[in-house]
């Protein structure tokens, strides 16, 4: 056990028993000690600054309501890690019943092709390598098209899209299971399988435009 | 009846229809130099890859402007975090204040000048009560434990006229007493019931005598006269 274990230990007996400065007092140092890989953690989702705001108060709330019942067994960071977990799967639900929180902004290209290349949304920063000897307007059309079908698909089936999120930045499927809450490896696979024959049928009206413009 | 496995069962993993192509897509996904060899697969794991490049980015680069153009942010934050802690804290340790708190409280909201004094007074009343009530009168209660009084308890079960009542009554004082006391009704006559040991039943019936009830004679009950 670490000396921040420890650390972590003692502040969490403290809110759970102590005065209101001490509670104070706990409540800072753990988040000035756990704030910076919550973020982190909420940030691989690529929510914006103030969900992943929100989602961090979310979890120290929990923290204090629940201080009392953590009995240090384990590691706070992985105790913490549990109840973040929790928080995202609960937004990424609310997102899917409630499509309206999470609106998916008007397209930044006209269906006649045109781009509109002043939206910094779709600046393309890095050119992805399939598209990449195409001629610069409809590159920039397949990469718009791409990341709009990508949102839609987002609001629509948030977790699936966490999942595909989640394969991108590499993580194992064993990780993605226990992210997604998934009763085993075998079953996160069937849900990545899922995920990847959903956003297909998203990719459609891009597939389109790739295949007119392959050589 | 069967039904058909759903979708993300692990009923469904032995039968699992993750296969070569969606592992070739995902490493793609994961890994641009990853070896595919169906090109529509490719193609799709590039595109998505490069959109997720590109959201990546973005992200990135919001949050680096957002960090640049508030520095005091996470202290900003930090104190929402502390504000509702000391709300959650409210809620649960100060939705009930002291006593003494809420009386002073009370006081002040009548008149505010007068809200102490006024709180020592109910004080003081409710003190005056629970003396009476716990400290035996002069003759004492029939065991030396906080009771009734005895001329109270006789008052209380003889004065009302309504039989029902007066065993209600007794059946109250006798739980004062420490005593499991129910009440039955025989042929329109009241009786109360309660359970004591032979030694103890003597000396209580002698009580009960004595304040002009009638307990049946060596039973563990007293019969309500219905007047």
């Amino acid at each position: 056990m670490t000396d921040g274990d420890r650390q972590d230990i003692e502040d969490l007996k403290a809110i759970s028993g102590g005065s209101a400065a001490t509670v104070d007092r706990a409540m800072t140092a753990l988040y000035r000690r756990h704030g910076g890989w919550l973020r982190r953690f909420f940030s691989a989702s690529r929510l914006d600054w103030a969900t992943t705001d929100d989602l961090i108060q979310e979890v120290f709330k929990k923290v204090f309501r629940s201080a009392s019942s953590y009995r240090g067994e384990a590691p706070a960071s992985a105790w913490m890690r549990i109840i973040a977990k929790r928080v995202l799967l609960s937004y990424l639900e609310k997102l899917k019943t409630d499509p309206l929180a999470n609106p998916v902004p008007e397209p930044d290209f006209a269906p006649n092709g045109a781009v509109d290349t002043d939206s910094p949304a779709e600046t393309p920063r890095e050119p992805a390598e399939p598209t990449a000897g195409m001629p610069l307007p409809q590159r920039l059309r397949i990469e718009a098209c791409v990341s709009r079908q990508l949102q839609v698909f987002a609001r629509d089936e948030p977790l699936r899209a966490e999942a595909l999120r989640r394969k991108f930045d590499g993580w194992s499927d064993e990780e993605i299971a226990d992210l997604l809450e998934r009763p085993s490896v075998g079953a996160a696979r069937q849900f990545l399988h899922e995920s990847r024959k959903k956003v297909r049928t998203y990719m459609e009206p891009c597939r389109e435009l790739l295949r007119e413009e392959r050589p | 009846m069967n039904h058909p496995p759903t979708p993300d069962t692990p009923e469904r993993d032995g039968l699992s229809e993750y296969d070569e192509s969606d592992r070739q897509f995902f490493e793609r996904l994961a890994d641009r130099k990853a070896q595919v060899v169906d090109p529509q697969v490719a193609a799709e794991a590039d595109a998505l890859r490069s959109a997720f490049e590109r959201e990546s980015v973005r992200e990135a680069a919001r949050l680096a402007e957002r960090d640049a153009a508030d520095p005091q942010h996470q202290d900003r934050l930090l104190e929402r975090i502390l504000g509702e802690a000391r709300q959650e804290g409210l809620r649960h340790n100060v939705a009930r204040p002291s006593f003494w708190a809420w009386l002073r409280g009370a006081g002040s909201a009548v008149q505010p000048r007068w809200g102490a004094v006024g709180a020592l007074s109910f004080a003081l009343l409710i003190g005056v009560g629970l003396v009476r009530l716990w400290v035996p009168s002069e003759d004492g209660g029939p065991y030396g434990e906080p009771m009734v009084t005895r001329g109270a308890f006789a008052e209380q079960v003889l004065q009302d006229p309504r039989p029902r009542q007066r065993a209600e009554q007794l059946q109250k004082s006798m739980a004062g007493l420490g005593i499991d006391a129910r009440i039955f009704k025989r042929e329109a006559v009241f009786f109360v019931t309660y359970d004591l040991a032979p030694d103890e039943l003597a000396a209580r019936n002698k009580e009960l005598e004595a304040m002009g009830l009638k307990p049946a004679v060596g039973a563990n009950r007293v019969q309500i006269d219905p007047r």
